[in-house]
């Protein structure tokens, strides 16, 4: 859980231009906020989080739809590396 | 197509921006490739032999056939040529170097002697709205892919402001030579490359006047034919040369066929229906859009390239001055 809200908390930094964009980022998708740097920064952001590689399988569209998509990806990945 | 009129329409472009400009004559780079040779002969076309230079620049990783096409191009035209070799500038600023470095940290054994090194971009354009993934790519002495690693950001910004640096010598170099002869540059951008940013602000970039960012990729080729451009230069792979284990441009516009991508950016620039455009390239209607809602995308991320500087002007500060 600890993991989850720090993660959290840096995606939200990556994806958010302002405070305001807060609930949107966390409520919307992803796909007009996300180009191809912000998304190398976001994997890269999770990777040192997870101090794992995320498997290229699990770089899809649907799993960097939103942000419950992306930590939903987290848990999965972190419960397999446990 | 009315390749008559086009010519007719960009040679008096060129001859009109000559007078606005108060300059004599062009300055073409000649890499070998379609966009330069098209528009070296255009500038021919609208001024004459002797008021065009071509500056053909080769380095120690670029395609020899760049600087041989480069050169047969200025011969076939009958206009002066000089050749630069940006080496020993690539190497004062150390060009080579920074680029290694970020190669070694995800290859230990790469050596810039043996090895080739690429960019890749992954994505499924009509497919996903994901943005493409870039992955650093080896390949040995016979073009074999020894490496391919995902790239983290920091080494992706660093790789492209390191290579930038052969697009930034040979804007140089061209300005040296239309400064030396009061011309103007000659810009090569085509269409495709202006819309999605695949050229490099103040490098390749740079130009004084354009003649082919109006024409998609594919539009060139039936021009290039029409005005008798070298068959050698037509049936080259298309190539930035910046990075030597980046054989085709083709890598750089995600795998797609030029003629799939222009009719999508005919989509995008509205001249064209996603019906349409679906109907020209065999995708599906939702593929389509998709397409072009990625390329819009890149567009859009790519806007810095084409703005001028964005000043602020006198009016919002003139009433406290």
């Amino acid at each position: 859980m600890m993991i989850e809200n720090n993660l959290r908390e840096k995606i939200l930094d990556v994806l958010c231009e302002n405070s305001l964009d807060r609930e949107a980022v966390l409520s919307g998708h992803l796909s007009s906020r996300i180009d191809s740097l912000k998304l190398l920064e976001l994997i890269e952001v999770l990777e040192d989080g997870l101090h794992y590689r995320i498997p290229e399988r699990e770089l899809t569209e649907e799993n960097f739809s939103s942000v419950p998509a992306l930590l939903k990806m987290v848990d999965r990945i972190s419960e397999g590396a446990a | 197509m009315d390749t008559t009129q086009i010519r007719t329409i960009i040679t008096e472009h060129f001859r009109n921006s000559l007078k606005t400009l108060h300059r004599d004559g062009f300055v073409v780079g000649l890499s070998g490739g379609i966009d330069s040779t098209l528009t070296a002969h255009l500038a021919v076309e609208a001024v004459g032999p002797a008021r065009v230079l071509g500056v053909v620049m080769p380095e120690r990783e670029s395609s020899p056939e760049s600087k041989e096409l480069g050169i047969a191009v200025g011969e076939q035209l009958g206009i002066d040529y000089e050749e630069v070799d940006l080496t020993k500038h690539l190497e004062a600023v150390d060009a080579y170097n920074k680029r290694d470095n970020i190669v070694l940290r995800y290859f230990d054994s790469y050596r810039p002697s043996r090895h080739r090194v690429g960019i890749s971009l992954r994505q499924d354009l009509t497919g996903s709205s994901m943005p493409p993934l870039h992955y650093l790519v080896v390949q040995d002495e016979n073009g074999e892919q020894i490496c391919e690693e995902r790239i983290r950001l920091k080494d992706y910004t660093q790789l492209v402001a390191a290579t930038n640096f052969k697009q930034r010598a040979r804007a140089l170099q061209v300005y040296y030579f239309a400064d030396f002869y009061n011309y103007a540059v000659a810009g090569t951008t085509n269409r495709d490359e202006l819309l999605l940013g695949f050229f490099v602000k103040l490098g390749d970039g740079a130009a004084d006047v354009e003649g082919i960012e109006g024409m998609y990729k594919s539009e060139l080729y039936v021009l290039a034919k029409a005005m008798g451009v070298d068959q050698r230069v037509i049936d080259r792979t298309p190539t930035t040369d910046t990075l030597p284990g980046q054989k085709s441009q083709k890598g750089y516009f995600y795998g797609l066929d030029f003629n799939t991508l222009d009719t999508a950016l005919q989509v995008f620039e509205e001249s064209l229906s996603i019906k349409e455009g679906a109907e020209r390239t065999g995708l599906s209607e939702p593929q389509m859009k998709q397409l072009v809602e990625n390329l819009r995308r890149r567009n859009s991320t790519t806007t810095i390239l084409r703005s001028p500087p964005m000043g602020i002007g006198r009016n919002p500060i003139a009433h406290l001055l």
